[in-house]
């Protein structure tokens, strides 16, 4: 019985191996050669087919063999694409009950973000062991034990920021927690979410490097690493507490900003903040951001108003494409289109950058008629707080900026500062990171204080600078 | 349905940007047939990928959710959606030097884990797309682009690592065998617990054409030459085995060990 | 009132719960209480030191820069803080670990033999930092005895509260009895 073979021209691809591998040499070269520049091949002897199978085995999809009848394929088509989403509309603001309850607590800085990242509605983690960030996986793994979360201690930081991601993608609020070393690992997977625009949180335990350095000791020396350490170097949310009570309550803010925005935040803390204990005090009641859900429309980038792209969860039925690759609106790789590469990138700044108003978070001290701004970042803002208050008591008229969000920089806050700033002070657990980004943004003497000694700055150390001038 | 309407309803494009001969076409055609005889759709089904022709099979064309990771990683991002949600089925495809050289740490630690996934290695024994480099499959003396005067560094054999590190479901099949591929397919989509496969795949373009083997039939040709079935391996006098290989499903590493000659 | 407390040692010899207890007994007052821990590499044997500050208002910055009372349990850490620190601070030492220095002027050395006391009544020194710190309580009045007791009760939960408690009860009578005398009469009746 002659069965019923037929190839496809256009998706033959010249391979020769129905010639080569039919059993019955059921195929044959024919002498018509082809758009593509080969000899079309053609069914010689249907009769000898046993319909083995082994011709479209191997074919690139041009050989159809024994189809069903074309109103049979034509209806499981149709149903095919009737199909829709099985998700419902989901996300946005909603307050939650504390998980802790509500009262004050006194607790080191790690088990605040344990905590916190629980308030905030965290199931999933995954880390790896790194001093001194080692009480977020350990009680991470105690904590989702009790509450029904999951936990993975990863092979590698590597491995820990990609598990993040999948977590991600089946619609659980995920984190790590790493140091300098496992920080500077996982930056390859933070370009992923950058780009694949997955929201998830890291906590960098800041420590002295480079390298290995002092694994102990506090440093700030991750701070220009935080928002330009991937390849790609888009916009980033970058976060730094000074107490307790703020590592608790911007770790929750970490999670809502990485929900609304779909990117990495980066919550940064340091060898002193994680083991500093202090009170905290936990309201009843959280307020949360869930990533928004509209099913059907387009996953990613760019919108025409830069607002954020609905996110599916994988299981949802949307057949979602999350990639790396610089791709359309609906996930398809684009790799050489300039246009979409272009758009794409300014998308995904635009997205934060046209909320940085809204991003600035600044503790602020004496400014109104400061001659010398201090400007410091998490723990070095508990000593310059110190040193500006003692100086103000000698009658200097210094003031104190301290962006709680360090990225986006504040920069139209610093500039207005200039109208009685001539001078900035920015004194750092480094050798002088962030006093560049203040250099950039002002026409003003700006002073370094560098300290990468691996200690907290001792406040009189400013003082000294803020009376005497000298370091 | 015949492939092309299995590939009409399940891929997102039906022409692929594979080279021509490319055993990747065998294994996308195999792996639809395995899913249709079980009765599942694509969509079934969550893929990851690393970086390389063969991540593009599930990336570019099966209609499914995926996630299309950077260069090695697709396993740990199959392991943290699988522990975020444990109802999906999920699936990574990578390739040699995905799975088992930039990613061969977190293909280790998945057999330790052993994270109900499947991982499918198509060992094309080169890298690709990058222009023919030697990986950690290349066999001794193979001509690539960064080994012209023949690899000398000894290979990895995949299925032996896997079982050596403990897993309890490691398989091997040439795509010399498509019909035997799709059972070892459906019986890596249906088993418990960590799944890896290495499908052992022709790339005439990169390995054939430095290797004296440019057209896809003679690979294929030597496949069946190198890859004995488990029953023609017993067989096989010891001293005949040479370099060849055997291929099939294993549970453990003495029994696949006792089908190979022992090293001296 | 402001209070800053260093209690320096090496690792291994209770430090950290010295300043955890100290500091939980102070937020049951409801002061404002931080408290931080340094340590080596090394988890046991290293220079290791935990601070606490307990004030009435805010703490701007949570570290001791001049510490009210200090509390050194090892030659090293004492050596150090003898060269480090000023003589503003009450200091306590434990003569079964340290040879002081008995020409540092100021306040107040103070000698409180926790060990030794810690292995006559439990048999095992490891007791010897709640007697140190009962010594500092009743010595100091920093925080009230019976909220260090409380605090006992709640950390040691799952181990020995009742012989913490007891070594803390010891550590007090020790104190009061010292605080009898007058600071420098009791250093010279030491030795």
């Amino acid at each position: 019985m002659p069965r019923r073979i037929s190839i496809n021209h256009d998706l033959c691809r010249g391979c020769n191996l129905c010639l080569e591998m039919c059993p019955k040499q059921v195929f044959q070269e024919s002498s018509e050669i082809g758009a593509a520049g080969f000899r079309l091949k053609q069914v010689a002897l249907p009769d000898e087919c046993t319909a083995c199978g082994l011709c479209e085995l191997y074919c690139a999809g041009a050989i159809s063999l024994e189809p069903l009848p074309p109103e049979e394929f034509a209806d499981i088509m149709a149903q095919e694409e009737r199909r829709t989403s099985t998700g419902q509309r989901r996300g946005g603001w909603k307050e939650v009950d504390s998980l802790l309850e509500p009262g004050r607590y006194f607790m080191a800085g790690n088990e605040a973000v344990v905590e916190a990242a629980l308030a905030a509605g965290c199931e999933f983690f995954a880390g790896y062991p790194i001093t001194p960030a080692n009480e977020i996986l350990e009680g991470m793994s105690r904590r989702m034990g009790e509450t029904g979360g999951r936990f993975i201690q990863a092979e590698d930081e590597i491995a820990s920021v990609y598990m993040i991601l999948g977590a991600s993608w089946a619609g659980l609020k995920a984190f790590t927690a790493t140091s300098g070393p496992g920080f500077a690992l996982m930056q390859e997977g933070l370009s992923l979410a950058d780009m694949a625009e997955i929201p998830c949180v890291i906590v960098n335990v800041q420590r002295a490097g480079p390298s290995t350095g002092q694994a102990t000791r506090p440093a700030a020396m991750d701070m220009r690493e935080a928002r330009y350490g991937s390849h790609g170097g888009v916009q980033r949310i970058v976060l730094y507490p000074d107490s307790v009570q703020e590592v608790f309550d911007m770790t929750i803010e970490a999670f809502n900003l990485a929900e609304r925005f779909r990117t990495p935040v980066i919550l940064l803390s340091d060898g002193y903040l994680s083991h500093l204990a202090e009170k905290v005090a936990v309201s009843g009641c959280v307020k949360v951001f869930d990533r928004i859900y509209v099913p059907g429309r387009p996953a990613f980038g760019p919108t025409s108003d830069s607002s954020v792209p609905s996110m599916p969860r994988f299981g949802d039925g949307e057949n979602v494409v999350a990639t790396g690759s610089t791709h359309d609106v609906s996930g398809k790789r684009s790799t050489t289109n300039p246009t979409v590469q272009e758009n794409l990138v300014f998308y995904l700044n635009r997205k934060i950058l046209e909320h940085r108003e809204e991003l600035v978070d600044c503790e602020e001290l004496f400014l109104d008629d400061a001659e010398t701004a201090v400007v410091a970042f998490g723990t070095v803002g508990r000593s310059a707080k110190w040193a500006v208050k003692e100086a103000r008591k000698l009658g200097r008229r210094v003031g104190l900026l301290r962006p709680r969000i360090v990225y986006p920089f504040p920069s139209q806050r610093i500039k207005e500062l200039c109208r009685t700033v001539n001078q900035f002070v920015v004194p750092e657990m480094s050798q002088g990171q962030m006093v560049h980004v203040v250099s950039e943004k002002v026409a003003r003497d700006v002073v370094s204080l560098p300290q990468p000694n691996g200690q907290i700055i001792d406040p009189r150390r400013i003082l000294k600078y803020l009376v005497e001038g000298v370091w | 349905m015949n492939i092309q309407e299995l590939r009409k309803l399940s891929l997102r494009e039906q022409r692929t940007t594979f080279c021509p001969g490319c055993g990747f076409e065998t294994f996308i055609n195999c792996f639809l047939r395995a899913v249709d005889d079980l009765g599942r759709r694509m969509d079934d089904y969550t893929f990851t990928e690393g970086i390389g022709c063969s991540a593009w099979i599930s990336n570019n064309y099966f209609k499914a959710d995926n996630f299309h990771t950077a260069h090695g990683r697709a396993i740990p991002a199959a392991i943290g959606l699988k522990a975020a949600n444990p109802q999906l089925d999920v699936i990574t495809i990578g390739g040699d030097g995905d799975l088992a050289s930039i990613g061969g740490n977190h293909l280790i630690h998945a057999v330790r884990k052993n994270t109900p996934i499947a991982v499918f290695c198509l060992n094309n024994f080169i890298y690709g797309m990058t222009g023919g480099q030697v990986g950690p499959t290349t066999p001794l003396e193979s001509i690539t682009s960064t080994t012209v005067g023949g690899n000398t560094e000894k290979p990895f054999d995949l299925v032996k690592l896997v079982l050596g590190v403990g897993g309890e479901h490691a398989s091997r099949y040439p795509t010399a065998y498509p019909h035997l591929l799709v059972k070892g397919i459906k019986r890596a989509l249906v088993a418990d617990g960590f799944r890896f496969m290495e499908v052992v795949s022709q790339c005439p373009r990169q390995y054939g054409t430095r290797n004296q083997a440019s057209a896809a039939a003679s690979m294929l040709a030597q496949q069946k030459a190198v890859y004995l079935s488990r029953e023609k391996a017993r067989n096989t006098d010891r001293g005949e085995f040479g370099d060849r290989s055997v291929f099939g499903d294993f549970d453990n590493l003495k029994e696949y060990l006792d089908l190979l000659p022992t090293e001296e | 009132m402001k209070k800053e407390v260093l209690f320096s040692g090496k690792g291994g010899q209770g430090l950290g719960v010295m300043g955890r207890i100290l500091a939980l007994a102070a937020t049951i007052e409801e002061k404002e209480v931080a408290s931080s821990s340094s340590y080596g590499g090394e988890v046991t044997g290293g220079l290791s030191q935990s601070e606490v500050i307990i004030s009435d208002e805010a703490i701007d910055f949570p570290s001791v820069l001049d510490p009210d009372i200090l509390v050194t349990v090892s030659q090293d850490s004492y050596d150090q803080l003898i060269s480090h620190t000023d003589c503003r601070a009450l200091l306590f030492c434990d003569p079964g670990l340290i040879d002081p220095d008995h020409n540092r002027e100021g306040p107040g050395l103070i000698l409180i033999p926790a060990a030794e006391q810690a292995v006559e009544n439990f048999g095992k020194s490891q007791f010897a930092n709640m007697i140190m710190l009962g010594a500092v309580v009743a010595l100091t009045q920093i925080v009230r005895p019976e909220s260090v007791a409380q605090v006992i009760g709640q950390e040691f939960k799952a181990k020995s509260p009742e012989l913490n408690q007891r070594a803390f009860a010891i550590g007090l009578r020790i104190g009061g009895e010292a605080s009898q005398c007058p600071v420098g009469d009791l250093a010279n009746r030491e030795h």
